[in-house]
């Protein structure tokens, strides 16, 4: 029997690959970065008390589970290189660009530690991306040009450093694709006005999922302090015909909520201003965030867009805004401002994605035709159109159980 | 008690030797009583350091474990293969989260931090002594049956997606509407009761005027929204409201009625709750638009509280407001209320100007998919948990989706919460294809950490059986409780109720849990 192949190791192409194996297939997974989860790795998990239902650990889970799976051949660092359509599929090329480190890694970080670079050269895999083994930037490190540094081998107590690591060209049949290349989030920093950029306490969710994935708390980057006034500023490159996507992002409100739940568990004094335009809430038929807002007393929800946000007294952020109904214009100083960022479709513009006929659509999103699934290629995941981890899992066990019934597979 | 016990330290990579001191936990765990061995490894969710564990146990002969590592997902099923292989019970591994319940939290503090690792240690370690070894069981299925109960969109889609598994399936539709889809359809029919679990369920089916019983292994439950009428005060001023899908459906056949319309988003605004959700927008949007291409000159107001117009519904929201649809936002301080004397006009505070609307309509509408009432019998049935608002609630998002907290039963569609047709049949293809590989698997795997009854003890006073959420209890022939192996899920509920304390939950026996606190709470932090 030919491969699956699933172009992308988020969530979408990580549940994809999942549920085709479970079904008796065997898959190819490419991946163009060094680690499994996608978007995922980067985000916290939500729930302190109690599982908030974020959906992040269903993605790393399924990483985890596809690299054990002997029937699913996992290429990091991989990019196809070209696509030909051949007798009962396409014929992949696929390019996997050297790592330098073997699976000896056992994650100590010592070389990260030891490693002369300024911004280093070897890494750890982003986030909680699986599985965990560094990994070596080429471009940046010293062992390939003069210098020959070879101080991270030398420092490894594994010796999984190795620098004759070569980059191979592989080639294989698949009998269809799932193309789940997902989302990347739009720069804050497009919306200058909310002094994303120049203000350092001024950071996108994704960059505060970091801190809170990393750290456990959330921290001001420019001093380092635990923040205990916070905006939280909705729809900040989505909604917007100026900047950013016209098109609604759909689960910034979903992740933001829980965050801002988050930070009430962490810090049960810290305040909270949620400033939205519509509350968009997935999943929740009686507005649970509403009413959890109106039994927190230190949280505050107001319908506005806010207009800027500049640097206040004392190193605070200050945010100027309009109040809910009326034209007065308020003040308020924080210490931490929040951008809940969208997010736009990452992948579909490229040759790649061209040879295989998928076009973007006028938001960018790849359409997913019925004509592509007639040709043996699935598109799933976001980057067909907004959604959250829950509906890309859905929707990827859906297109899985296509893929089956085309090629007559039953367990 | 004879025991052999090995302790691991995990180091979890660098973390836990930069805050706590690693010797001193190795010599309290290597001084410690019936400890055989101490292996401190770089992570124990690596291969090799798991290889290594696997050797030493195996070595030393060990019957159980304390680890001392990170959260028990991340960890425990590989942890506990690799024990397996030394042949030691995965019962007979306590876990300690040192990780997130020591490190994370205590950064700051490192000497609370490390008496709180020795207490957790100290309590492991008592804990390990007393736990028993368990095993599971294997129970082959029944049958190769999956039933769908509801044949919408979403349910249509689940039964050509099991078929295609392999599956027999049997399609349930309340209706006598013809159906084209695969294995058996059975219309005019109900649910109307239900036992067994996972793998082996029977089901009580109203098929007509028969009622028979249904063996399956597997169900989906994609028994959609129900339309109501309108209710509470409305109800009682407008007798001729329609429903958003009859509105789509005179559109559909080329009509258009009496202008102006109004969309209000629930059948009763003055409700205690306000059911935002009952409004799938994606849908409601395109009949807007659809309305309004047809007759421009036709007035069209929206009444609603919050715009949930997800993702790509953004740019049918723009369109409808370009196509020149009013939009009037209202909250609960000024719900849409119509005079019983002028039954042709609606009232309505706009909340983002704070002015109250009065429009004339006539022709109202109201939008919303509550949800299904067959959903609380089916619930009932199956034992599956309810939302607040009446739909089947659906499992944690850390499970695979569309599954629900019983093994075997899935739910997809507007069952869960009102959808458009396009997610519900793809949710609908999902859930038949994950019910269809549940009936594939053939048998189920019960047992271990589950509740046992001490039946000299047990006075039969049913509180267990009244008490349990998964009906695991009953009573037996020799008139005293027992418990269900299959269907116990290890949830404590009745050991806690139980005024005899007849029952106890294996691997949590009150000993066990009185141990491992007192020895927590001997200790100060």
């Amino acid at each position: 029997m030919k491969d699956i192949l699933v172009l992308g190791g988020g969530p979408a192409g990580l549940t994809a690959a999942k549920a085709l194996v479970d079904m008796g297939m065997r898959v190819v997974l490419v991946e163009r970065s060094e680690s499994l989860g996608g978007m995922a790795r980067e985000l916290t998990c939500k729930g302190l008390v109690e599982c908030r239902n974020c959906g992040v650990c269903f993605a790393i889970d399924r990483a985890g589970e596809i690299l054990k799976e002997p029937a699913a051949e996992v290429l990091l660092l991989s990019e196809t290189a070209s696509v030909q359509k051949a007798e009962h599929g396409y014929s992949v090329k696929i390019k996997t660009s050297p790592r330098y480190v073997t699976d000896d890694c056992i994650g100590c970080g010592k070389c990260v530690e030891i490693c002369p670079v300024n911004g280093k050269a070897i890494f750890a895999p982003t986030g909680s991306g699986q599985p965990r083994i560094h990994w070596i930037d080429r471009s940046k490190c010293l062992h390939f040009k003069k210098a020959k540094c070879d101080k991270c081998a030398s420092v490894c107590p594994t010796k999984a450093v190795d620098y004759e690591d070569r980059a191979k060209n592989v080639t294989r049949d698949a009998s269809a694709i799932v193309f789940a290349t997902g989302i990347e989030p739009i720069d804050a920093c497009e919306m200058s006005r909310l002094g994303c950029g120049t203000l350092k306490d001024v950071v996108s969710s994704v960059d505060a999922e970091r801190i809170l994935n990393e750290k456990g708390r959330l921290i001001r980057p420019s001093d380092g302090k635990a923040p205990k006034k916070i905006a939280v500023i909705q729809c900040v490159g989505s909604r917007s015909v100026k900047v950013g996507a016209e098109y609604c992002s759909k689960f910034c409100c979903k992740y933001a909520t829980k965050i801002s739940q988050l930070l009430l568990d962490i810090d049960p004094e810290v305040s909270l201003d949620f400033y939205f335009m519509d509350l968009r809430t997935l999943y929740e038929p009686q507005d649970e965030f509403k009413q959890w807002a109106k039994a927190k007393k230190t949280v505050k929800l107001i319908r506005s867009m806010p207009a800027t946000v500049t640097a206040g007294r004392d190193g605070k952020l200050l945010l100027r805004s309009s109040g809910d109904f009326d034209l007065e214009i308020k003040e308020d100083e924080y210490d931490m401002v929040l951008l809940s960022v969208g997010m736009k479709p990452s992948g579909v513009t490229s040759e790649l994605a061209k040879s295989l006929g998928i076009s973007p659509d006028k938001m960018g999103f790849a359409s997913d035709g019925k004509q592509l699934e007639e040709k043996g290629v699935y598109v799933c995941g976001a980057v067909a159109e907004p959604m959250d981890i829950e509906e890309t899992a859905v929707r990827a066990v859906s297109a899985a159980s296509r893929v089956a019934k085309s090629k007559g597979v039953s367990t | 008690m004879k025991a052999s016990i090995q302790v691991v330290l995990c180091k979890c990579c660098t973390e836990m030797p930069a805050l706590l001191d690693m010797a001193k936990l190795e010599k309290l765990a290597s001084d410690a009583p019936m400890v055989m061995s101490v292996v401190t490894v770089d992570a124990a969710c690596d291969g090799k350091d798991l290889a290594r564990i696997t050797s030493e146990a195996k070595d030393k002969e060990v019957d159980r474990a304390v680890v001392l590592a990170c959260h028990k997902k991340d960890i425990s099923p590989a942890l506990l293969k690799a024990y397996k292989r030394a042949g030691v019970n995965e019962f007979m591994v306590e876990l300690a989260n040192i990780r997130e319940e020591v490190v994370l939290p205590h950064l700051n503090e490192p000497e609370r931090a490390q008496k709180k690792a020795e207490a957790k240690l100290r309590a492991a370690l008592n804990r390990v002594t007393m736990l028993e070894p368990l095993e599971k069981s294997m129970e082959p299925m029944g049958t190769k049956n999956v039933v769908v109960i509801g044949a919408g969109v979403s349910g249509q889609a689940a039964a050509h997606a099991a078929a295609k598994s392999g599956a027999h399936t049997i399609l349930l539709e309340k209706s006598g509407k013809s159906l084209k889809a695969p294995g058996v359809i059975l219309t005019h029919s109900q649910v109307i009761g239900g036992k067994g679990y996972g793998g082996n369920f029977t089901l009580k089916i109203k098929a007509g005027e028969k009622i028979e019983d249904l063996d399956c292994a597997a169900i989906v439950i994609a028994t959609g929204g129900g339309w109501t009428q309108l209710k509470g005060p409305l109800a009682k001023a407008v007798k001729d409201a329609i429903p958003l899908y009859k509105l789509n459906e005179l559109l559909q056949a080329g009509s258009v009625p009496k202008g102006p319309i109004v969309v209000v988003d629930t059948p009763d605004p003055a409700g205690k709750t306000l059911k935002v959700q009952d409004f799938a927008w994606d849908e409601t949007l395109e009949i807007v638009i659809e309305l309004k291409k047809r007759s421009p000159e036709t007035q069209v107001f929206v009444v609603f509280q919050e715009m949930r117009a997800f993702g790509l519904s953004e740019l049918a929201y723009k369109e409808a407001a370009e196509l020149g649809v009013t939009f009037v936002r209202y909250d609960k301080s000024g719900t849409p209320k119509v005079d019983p004397k002028m039954p042709s006009k609606l009232a309505v505070k706009d909340s983002s100007q704070g002015e109250v609307l009065n429009l004339s309509f006539g022709t109202l509408v109201f939008a919303s998919i509550p949800a299904n009432p067959d959903n609380m019998a089916i619930a009932e049935a199956l034992k599956i948990p309810m939302s607040v608002d009446g739909g089947v609630r659906r499992g944690s998002v850390q499970r695979w989706p569309v599954s629900t907290p019983r093994p075997g039963v899935f739910v997809c569609g507007s069952a869960l919460f009102p959808k458009s047709r396009e997610v519900a049949k793809v949710e609908g293809e999902a859930a038949g294809t994950m019910a269809g590989e549940f009936a594939a698997k053939g048998a189920i795997e019960f047992g271990g950490s589950i509740a046992e009854v001490t039946s000299e003890k047990c006075s039969a006073c049913l509180t267990c059986v009244r008490t349990c959420p998964y009906e695991a209890p009953f009573i037996g022939t020799a008139s005293k409780a027992e418990i269900r192996k299959q269907l116990c899920q290890g949830c404590g509920m009745c050991v806690g109720i139980c005024p005899s304390k007849a029952i106890e939950l294996h691997h949590y026996t009150d000993d066990q849990i009185m141990e491992e606190a007192r020895t927590l709470l001997g200790g100060d932090f």
